[in-house]
């Protein structure tokens, strides 16, 4: 049989390593080697306040040659909204302009080429946490560090919202039922919550309202994620919504039962606490929603599928079915669009023996 | 490998990375003439987990070594050069836009001016323009420092002011850089590189400003007068840095730049080479589209102009949501001939672009693929229409021969001007019938008079690009014989007629048969004109009626045929819109059947 690689995502035990990195450098608080908890801080740093301009020279009517010597405060001085930064005179004295600061921050700058002054605000602490429990692999002096660990990795196939741990808690018994707004009380809050075959808008705004941490679900429809965000968005990148709940798909947009191997490998994770994060990004490093729950190590998945290999349909008249891969013809093949590629057989579980589209099969 | 020795090759692997697939083909001198011969591909690596581009390179070389039958690869994956016994090839190229591709911000002192040399410069070459910035229309000083900082652009491109002229809002721009502390897309530690291309007298003033988190480049300014523009020092720039900075970041590519025998193209700076060697080859008014998983390029030649535009939130895949909020649920589903809900609608593209790399199994699906593709096409070519103005006393040297001088702010690109368009991308190029990619070309640009349209047949334009530039003969060669798909030639009356009342008559003779007829307004016919078939054309419109010599006025020329035909287009410019889904459907039904896109029997559901 030919050999043929193909797409999938991860769900099982894997040796995970997570890179934390700090936006801008600061002090790194663990060691290599060093064992840490999920929520344990590993580095922290100050964000550099953003910047205020000041058109001062206009505002005083003057040269931006002159405005050094119009001033009150040097560069470098700590000022508060309304410090006084410059003043000039006019008509001996009859006529007075000042230039006031309009933030709390730095002086930063005085241009004696455009008049402006620059003004940084106050620096916010940026604190980094290990989202992995595991051991610190790596320190990225002044970053970060790369923490790794034996994990149990579920990724979805599309999610939003920002990292989140919390307890995995069930809400349905199989994976193609759908729990209700209903189902979800004030003990959910923080809580990871597995929801079943489709996640619906109501369901959405509900877990919002009280607060829960995260939402596995099979499936949602489009315009029920587009309600949750606020605004239309590109599913390809979801990186910057930062609004929790944080959601993640197992299968895709529409009505799509929760795959089995991703519902039994969910099921043995109840009641763990598990790390959970939102963003996907389709291109410019790839980056998959996922669950992590600390676990053994394992073997990499393989890339290659071989014969008799479960595998999922992901587009056409089949798309969310299982089967098992029978052949890679070696030669392109017509399929229903018309469109000619190269193909899978592939035995569905009815005994149906089909032709698909090779990007459009993933190992299940 | 020596220049000479390039030039002295007989055998090309040539590769484009793009941001889904990577694409070999393989040019080689047959029987004295240049042809592609063989090709090949597989999926782009730049991701994790492999993170390596070559990875992606020797698949899909590998790929092409299968379809050939002979050995191009060593056992251990390296390319065997130079070719000897019929084995292994004398030259590797390669262009690509995986991973983003070149991402600039250009910051300006006035919007229609130095802002828009800036933008025309950075697209030139070959660059995707994530925002443009001018001086003339910052609402705060705040709010642009803030959008400085949330940007992560490869390179910064500056520019305002006449040689000799302004200083201080130049030197402001810099200032709002430094206080933004702009970061590069690829590293926080590393100095954001800026090119400088204005008022020389303010290199030095700016350069003190930047200070150390930015690398500066002062090359010629692109607007050294208000009337003159000067690209090319800027361009050149651009795609120095970018081999150098951006290229060098991306994963694998330092190992790319060993394995080629040529600098690497951006893609869309390759497809722009060779669309001018079309434009020169056929001596007409050229546009080309490439649409890509995640933009849509547009390329025009026109009255000896070349502009490039790049709709970085249009394609059929990454992008594909944002088409569908661009354009809005009902403009997609105009194209399809059969009713689809607005939810299912949404599902399908959001999964589309959750699974980039997925094909279209059943009709249902390439239909809806096919729609997006007009859609994404059509707002692209609107947006590249609106780019390519000139402005009021303005002389420009853009490269080409020609120095002019315009009248007013009007678009070069002018449809009855046009006698060839090309399409590439995979949803044309892979399109499964010809028809389809013809009508869709149609739909999407609307041609008017008489025009040619063509496909590249498996999106060989970047390719060739690279070629050009180390052999334009063979790229040439491979152009006319290989690379365009004569679809069809398009015939499209342009007036007010009533609907269903004759607008034409035309005569076509091929071979000593002549057919003749009436065309009526609103209707859509196909004639027989086979592939590489030249006829005689007449056409006599009614009054009011223009086929490109002017209202009721006679065209006489020859046309060339394709696996389309002749098609007269009589629908209307623009397209008529319809009242409901219903009637939308209906015509877009009898518009497939007429073109032979589709049987009327595969339509029936």
């Amino acid at each position: 049989m030919s050999r043929a690689a193909v797409s999938g995502l991860a769900c099982g035990r894997h040796l995970v390593r997570r890179v934390r990195r700090l936006p801008v450098e600061g002090e790194v608080l663990v060691h290599a080697g060093e064992l840490v908890s999920a929520t344990a801080e590993v580095a922290r740093a100050e964000l550099p306040g953003g910047a205020e301009s000041v058109r001062a020279a206009a505002l005083l009517r003057i040269s931006p040659k002159e405005l050094a010597r119009t001033m009150s405060v040097g560069v470098g001085a700590q000022v508060e909204e309304g410090t006084l930064l410059a003043s000039s005179r006019e008509l001996l004295g009859l006529i007075q302009r000042q230039v006031r600061s309009p933030c709390c921050g730095v002086l930063e700058a005085i241009s004696s080429i455009t008049g402006i002054l620059r003004l940084r605000k106050a620096a916010t602490r940026v604190s980094l946490f290990a989202y992995l429990p595991g051991a610190v692999k790596e320190v990225i002096p002044r970053r970060g560090a790369i923490i790794e660990a034996d994990v149990e990795l579920i990724q979805g196939i599309f999610g939003l919202g920002p990292e989140h741990i919390g307890p995995l808690r069930w809400l349905v018994d199989d994976p193609n039922s759908c729990a209700s707004e209903d189902a979800f009380d004030e003990s959910h809050r923080d809580a990871v919550i597995v929801v079943g075959r489709c996640a619906s808008a109501k369901l959405l705004s509900r877990a919002r309202e009280l607060r829960v941490g995260a939402v596995v679900a099979g499936s949602a429809q489009g315009q029920s994620i587009v309600e949750l965000a606020g605004r239309e968005i590109n599913p390809a990148v979801t990186v910057e919504e930062q609004r929790p709940p944080t959601v993640v798909l197992t299968e895709g947009f529409g009505e799509m039962a929760m795959g089995d191997r991703v519902f039994a490998q969910l099921r043995r994770l109840e009641g763990l606490i598990v790390s959970v994060s939102g963003a996907t990004q389709i291109r410019a490093g790839v980056l998959r929603p996922e669950i992590i729950a600390p676990l053994g190590r394992d073997d990499v998945v393989a890339t290659e599928l071989r014969q008799a290999e479960r595998v999922r349909i992901v587009r056409g008249d089949h798309f969310g079915r299982t089967g098992a891969l029978v052949s890679c013809p070696a030669q392109v093949m017509e399929v229903g669009s018309g469109v000619r590629c190269l193909v899978f057989e592939v035995e569905l579980e009815t005994g149906l023996r089909v032709f698909v589209p090779r990007p459009n099969v993933e190992r299940q | 490998m020596k220049e000479s020795e390039i030039e002295a090759s007989e055998v090309f692997a040539i590769t484009d990375c793009g941001s889904t697939t990577t694409k070999a083909i393989l040019i080689e001198r047959v029987d004295g003439h240049w042809r592609q011969t063989y090709r090949g591909d597989a999926q782009t690596t730049v991701e994790a987990p492999s993170e390596d581009v070559t990875i992606g390179v020797r698949a899909a070389l590998h790929d092409m070594q299968e379809a050939c039958g002979r050995r191009i690869l060593s056992e251990d994956g390296e390319l065997l050069r130079p070719c000897r016994d019929g084995e292994g090839v004398d030259a590797y190229l390669s262009t690509s836009s995986a991973g983003g591709g070149l991402q600039m911000l250009v910051m300006g002192l006035v919007r229609r001016l130095s802002a828009r040399s800036g933008e025309a410069a950075a697209l030139g070459a070959g660059a995707i323009v994530t925002d443009v910035l001018a001086y003339d229309d910052l609402s705060s000083m705040a709010k642009q420092v803030e959008r400085l900082r949330q940007a992560r652009p490869d390179m910064i491109l500056l520019v305002g002011g006449e040689d000799g002229g302004a200083v201080v809002q130049v030197v402001e721009l810099a200032e709002l850089l430094a206080a933004a502390s702009t970061r590069s897309r690829t590293g926080e530690s590393a100095p954001t590189p800026v090119v400088f291309a204005g008022n020389r007298d303010a290199a030095q003033a700016v350069s003190e400003q930047l200070g150390e988190g930015f690398e500066l480049h002062v090359v010629k300014n692109v607007r050294p007068l208000v009337e003159l523009e000067q690209l090319g020092p800027t361009r050149e720039k651009i795609h120095e840095l970018f081999l150098e900075h951006v290229m060098q970041q991306a994963p694998g590519y330092s190992r790319l730049s060993a394995m080629v025998d040529a600098p690497i193209l951006p893609t869309p700076s390759a497809v722009g080479n060779m669309l001018r060697a079309a434009a020169k080859e056929r001596r007409t008014d050229v546009v080309c589209v490439d649409i890509g998983g995640a933009t849509t390029d547009l390329f025009s030649v026109c009255a000896d102009r070349y502009h490039r535009t790049v709709s970085a939130n249009l394609g059929m895949s990454y992008s594909a949501t944002n088409v569908l909020v661009e354009a809005g649920l009902a403009q997609i589903r105009r194209w399809l001939p059969w009713p689809m809900d607005d939810g299912t609608l949404r599902n399908a593209v959001m999964n589309k672009t959750i699974r980039p790399t997925t094909v279209p199994d059943t009709m249902e699906e390439l239909h809806l693929e096919q729609a997006l593709a007009r859609e994404a096409m059509r707002l692209a070519y609107d947006q590249h229409k609106r780019f390519a103005t000139d402005l009021a006393g303005r002389v420009s040297e853009r490269g080409f021969d020609s120095i002019f001088r315009a009248q007013g702010e009007r678009s070069f690109v002018r449809p009855m001007d046009i006698g060839l368009f090309i399409g590439s991308g995979g949803v044309v190029s892979h399109a499964p019938r010809h028809a389809q990619a013809a009508l869709m070309l149609i739909d999407s640009f609307e041609p008017e008079g008489v025009t040619a349209m063509a496909k590249d047949s498996i999106f060989m334009m970047p390719h060739l690009g690279v070629l050009a530039s180390v052999c334009e003969e063979a790229a040439l060669s491979v152009l006319e014989h290989d690379c365009l798909i004569d679809l069809c030639t398009c015939v499209a009356p342009v007036g007010e007629v009533r609907l269903g009342r004759p607008c034409l008559r035309f005569a076509l003779t091929a071979n000593g048969a002549t057919e003749q007829g009436t065309l009526v307004w609103g209707e859509l016919r196909r004639l027989d004109l086979f592939t590489g078939q030249w006829a005689e054309l007449e056409l006599v419109p009614v009054k009011g009626v223009n086929v490109g010599h002017g209202k009721g006025r006679p065209w006489q020329g020859k046309v060339r045929g394709g696996p389309v035909g002749l098609v007269l287009d009589a629908r209307g410019r623009p397209l008529p819109a319809f009242d409901t889904p219903v009637s939308a459907q209906g015509a877009t039904r009898h518009w497939l059947v007429a073109l032979g896109a589709y049987t009327a029997s595969e339509l029936e559901r």
